[in-house]
């Protein structure tokens, strides 16, 4: 039972010159995505190209082409690559544990189990919340005088207390800890629409079978989100390389650069710096380690098949 | 598995999602218990519980201070345009690549994923740049193209994986009627995909509510702004008056988990609509 | 098996863009008709249908929280002169961006609030979008301290290459930062007296330790620490040597700069700081100082307004200037200047109008009203407060305005800096060291040397 089929082969064998006409008359589905991407997204990008070869500051039309400096010193730079680092952790730690939870969750909500609808409202609340509420209810938790603090003190773990966010060493992990929690809405509710997908008919049939719960996870559910697991996984990598409300708000990368990460780097080098062309430059050395990445996942999950 | 055996998973299950929705609903209780204490005592009362419980003045504060009424309706019309814009395109688009033929899908899709890769500095200037260009400056077209244009790499990405997973039987059976490929899209597969489509509603509703970098850019006029401008008017150079941004930020919820509640019903909606693997 | 359902709800959605879109095209265009036609849409342009009425010009700010007061003096401006005022609030961190963006296509407004230092107006100026004032408007100009004048006045051979000489921006208010420490909690720890040196200090850390006082707190993890390092960086290079050494002349390491950073290796051996410091913003510092949490705080003239916010009972709290350590030469100077600085676009069509309202802000009267508001020192000299209206906290912070530094070199990139801070936040919790720090500012700096050539 394979639930997935590829849409390669054409479907209906006519001759190849109509055919050929029809190739080119399907392109009008996504003309209107085209039209609005090329004026839009497309002069913004192209200009993030040009920048990055030039001494740009954003105000002055007249900047330099400095050629490949701006991609030398972004390439040899450690601060640089200290954030990468970093947003690779994140992306791991959610990979693992967020979408985990997110996947869990969705199976266990789409049970039909009571109280599910209220469920499906209360799991997305944190990604409804802004950075700023986050960021702030999340300093409080973590604050040495905070209720994390309190709440290990209250079950007699009063030597684990810790100033989570002002230490090299668990700063990293608080930031991502907070921002696992705001996104294991979004995956649940990706899992959820996939799950939702799947007729109930095989549940019925499975059963009639005699396959118990973990059979029918095993056998029907896995592999029937194996493209939305695909895409969720791309989304998260995306997510967690990206990330930067949190870090904005919580810790601006410090202790150091303990908790530096890419978006936070290209921010600065643009709006405190002034430096666009440096910000583009590392912006496109970013796009480019992002899309090699998805382009891995995507093979990787076809192979599977 | 005895039925003891799958009391116990029950019971598990449970305990997990219980366990999950006190951790995600903890912050929304904290923000409520924020927005009911008195100026004073966000910085001298730490506990969760507010001196006054009934409290109720930051709330008719905060709407009046921050100009609700008048943003409110422009967030409300930004959102319902720039969703539904984005649903049409998406849906059309996402089709295309993953149902049909079509001459040089492959790139357009790479090319639409590489601008979800690219983290531009500075994109609403550029942006900005555009809409200016094209005369469009200080209009509510102007932000609402730019806003639908930016949600469609991940709209259409997300819609062409739960469309590559529908079964081709679908369109088969309906080809040998005679039916146009848009037949098929408008009548077939768009309600199949009820789920999917929900939810790239939800995800768009939120980003556009949430939305105030692009808005700030593009407009000269705070009359025009949307409803994250009321927040913004209670961050102040020094001091942040938590009680009344919690206020605003609780009432601003409130619309999203409604739509999010009328969406999830069209999730339940799409599973009646059967067989659609194969 | 399938449902040919017509899908009824999403006709009804296409129904909704279709009304949703006319209503904003409708809207839009309205909008634009008032508008020139053509490719720049200045917000003065739109101004120009009503120059049968009277004139009017355009303001934006970003002062969230003192929208209201402006909006009622330009009310009480427009009474006096028939001139209109379009005050426009844009808080939030993205009024730079709409600035660099409006700069770019020609349409900033005939006035604005100014969000950066003296090297980002620079770039304004070099592309001529704002306009000199201190020609236009001399008289104004001597309201004001003149250490806060010079801020944003370039001359000849100014660090960022300024050509049309001249004072670019007028100042709304004032501050400075100072250290401000709690009367109670000093008297509890047996200390009588505000330090006058930094050794001084260091005791006052140790009294206050030994009482189970936490000595200190800022927002080490923001943007204060460069603030809390300058008048140490004045105390130990003196002026000149420090800005010739910023600008690569003479070489950092060597320069005596890693005493500065020893400043705050001193306060962590002493244990001075409180819980968390690595991260700390400076309202969570100020708002544990209100609540008596620690005993001293570096914070800005402003703070006096805050603690008022947070807490109107909290009263018992002074101000003393960085003390000055023994082995340091030269004297100490501190960080302070402009709070707002104004604006005034060169392609505005209504200068004189502009002007006068200008004037009109910083005029007595009106800057009394707003010193209140911004807590802030008003920057029209004749506004400040009466001594006996002062409490001795605003009179010490009003006297530190004659130890302002008018420039403090820059380095030639700013990656200098955010090394600095980044290696101050680790020294602060014993991860790192002055020499280490200093040895990465001096690969930073010769970095940025290299690449200037």
């Amino acid at each position: 039972m394979n639930p997935i089929s590829l849409p390669n082969a054409p479907i209906v064998k006519r001759k190849s010159r109509k055919l050929a006409c029809r190739r080119y008359f399907n392109l009008l589905y996504v003309l209107p995505a085209l039209a609005l991407f090329g004026v839009f997204s497309l002069f913004p990008i192209v200009k993030t190209v040009q920048y990055s070869f030039t001494d740009a500051n954003g105000i002055n039309p007249n900047f330099h082409y400095v050629g490949l400096a701006n991609y030398r010193s972004a390439l040899t730079d450690s601060q640089w690559w200290q954030a990468v680092g970093n947003g690779g952790v994140f992306a791991l730690l959610s990979l693992i544990f967020m979408n985990s939870i997110a996947l869990l969750l969705s199976v266990a909500v789409n049970a039909n189990i009571r109280g599910n609808q209220i469920y499906r409202v209360v799991f997305y609340i944190p990604p409804i919340l802004s950075g700023i509420v986050v960021g702030y209810v999340w300093k409080w938790i973590y604050d040495p005088k905070g209720i994390l603090n309190a709440f290990l003190q209250g079950i007699g773990l009063g030597g684990y207390t810790h100033a989570w966010i002002g230490s090299t060493d668990t700063a990293l992990y608080a930031v991502a800890v907070s921002s696992m929690w705001q996104g294991v809405g979004g995956s649940f509710i990706l899992f959820l629409a996939g799950l939702q997908g799947i007729p109930k008919e095989w549940y019925e049939a499975a059963e009639i079978d005699g396959a118990n719960r973990l059979q029918k996870l095993r056998y029907i559910t896995v592999p029937s989100l194996r493209s939305v697991y695909t895409m969720v996984n791309i989304l998260t990598i995306l997510g967690a390389l990206g990330i930067f409300n949190q870090v904005y708000a919580m810790t601006m990368g410090g202790p150091g650069y303990t908790t530096e990460v890419p978006a936070l780097r290209i921010y600065r080098e643009a709006f405190t710096n002034s430096d666009f062309g440096m910000s583009s430059a590392f912006s496109i050395v970013f796009g480019v380690m992002l899309f090699i990445l998805s382009l891995i996942q995507l093979k990787l999950s076809r192979n599977k098949e | 598995m005895g039925k003891a055996g799958e009391r116990l998973t029950k019971g598990a299950i449970h305990l997990l999602l219980l366990a999950w929705a006190v951790v995600s609903i903890f912050p929304l209780v904290w923000m409520l218990s924020t927005s009911l204490k008195e100026k004073n005592e966000i910085y001298t009362n730490k506990s969760l519980i507010p001196r006054n419980a009934l409290n109720f003045g930051n709330y008719v504060e905060a709407w009046t201070a921050g100009g609700f009424s008048r943003y409110t309706w422009n967030s409300v019309l930004y959102s319902a345009v720039v969703v539904t814009g984005v649903v049409l395109v998406s849906t059309l688009a996402a089709y295309g690549i993953s149902r049909l033929d079509m001459a040089g899908k492959k790139a357009i899709y790479l090319g639409m994923m590489a601008t979800l890769m690219i983290p531009i500095p500075g994109a609403f200037i550029s942006i900005y740049i555009v809409v200016s260009h094209l005369g469009l400056a200080n209009t509510r077209i102007g932000y609402m193209l730019p806003m639908v244009a930016t949600a469609l790499p991940v709209s259409i990405f997300i819609l062409k994986s739960f469309f590559d997973e529908l079964s081709r039987e679908i369109e088969e059976a309906a080809i040998i009627d005679g039916a146009a490929s848009f037949r098929i899209y408008w009548s077939l597969l768009l309600p199949i995909a009820r789920p999917a489509i929900a939810t790239i509603v939800i995800l768009n509703t939120l980003s556009v509510w949430n939305e105030f970098m692009l808005a700030l850019v593009l407009f000269s006029e705070t009359k025009l702004m949307p409803i994250q401008m009321g927040l913004s008017v209670f961050v102040g150079q020094y001091t942040t008056q938590y009680e009344l941004l919690m206020a605003a930020t609780s009432l601003m919820v409130l619309p999203v988990i409604l739509v999010y509640i009328a969406m999830q019903k069209q999730f339940i909606a799409g599973i009646t609509s059967g067989a659609i693997k194969g | 098996m399938i449902e040919r359902r017509k899908p009824g709800w999403l006709s009804l959605l296409v129904l909704a863009l279709i009304l949703a879109i006319a209503a904003g095209c409708a809207s839009g265009q309205n909008e634009s008709a008032s508008q020139n036609n053509g490719g720049s849409p200045s917000p003065s342009d739109r101004t120009d249908s009503q120059k049968k009425t009277g004139e009017k010009i355009v303001f934006w700010h970003y002062l969230n929280d003192r929208h209201d007061l402006l909006v009622g003096m330009a009310n009480d401006f427009k009474s006096q002169t028939g001139i209109e005022v379009d005050v426009q609030l844009f808080g939030g961190d993205g009024f730079k961006q709409k600035i660099i963006a409006s700069a770019q296509t020609n349409s900033l407004p005939d006035l604005m609030t100014y969000f950066g230092g003296a090297g980002d107006l620079a770039k304004l100026i070099e592309t001529k979008s704002v306009m000199e004032l201190g020609g236009k408007m001399g008289d104004t100009f001597k309201k004001f301290p003149e250490s806060v004048v010079k801020a944003y006045s370039y001359r000849e051979g100014n660090p960022f290459n300024v050509k049309d000489y001249g004072t670019y921006a007028v100042p709304m208010d004032t501050n400075n930062m100072q250290f401000i420490y709690n009367k109670d909690l000093f008297a509890q720890a047996g200390i009588t007296e505000p330090p006058q040196t930094w050794e001084q200090l260091l005791q006052a850390v140790d009294k206050l330790n030994a009482a189970g006082i936490t000595p200190f707190a800022t927002g080490i993890g923001s943007w204060v620490i460069g603030p809390m390092a300058a008048p140490y960086e004045f105390a130990y290079l003196g002026e000149e040597k420090l800005i010739r050494v910023k600008e690569g002349k003479e070489p950092l390491i060597g320069s005596g700069y890693e005493n500065v950073l020893k400043i705050f290796e001193d306060l962590y051996k002493h244990k001075a700081f409180a819980e968390g410091i690595a991260t700390m913003d400076l309202p969570k510092a100020e708002q544990m100082f209100v609540n008596g949490e620690v005993a001293m705080i570096f914070d800005g003239s402003w703070a006096i307004g805050v603690f008022n916010q947070m807490d109107p009972n909290f009263q018992h709290y002074d101000v003393f200037m960085p003390p000055k350590p023994a082995d340091a030469a030269h004297e100490v100077k501190i960080t302070g200047g402009i709070g707002v600085p104004l604006v005034v676009s060169q392609k505005t069509k209504h200068q004189d109008a502009v002007l006068k309202f200008v004037d009109y802000l910083v005029a007595k009267e009106q800057q009394q009203k707003y010193a209140e508001k911004s807590f802030n020192l008003p920057a029209n000299m004749e506004a400040a407060k009466s001594e006996g209206e002062m409490s001795s906290a605003l009179r010490n912070f009003s006297l530190g305005m004659q130890h302002v530094y008018e420039s403090a070199g820059i380095y030639p990139s700013p990656n200098v800096d955010t090394a600095m801070q980044k290696g101050v936040q680790l020294i602060v919790i014993g991860q790192s060291t002055p020499d280490k720090v200093l040895k990465q500012m001096d690969e930073a700096l010769q970095k940025a040397l290299k690449e200037k050539k």
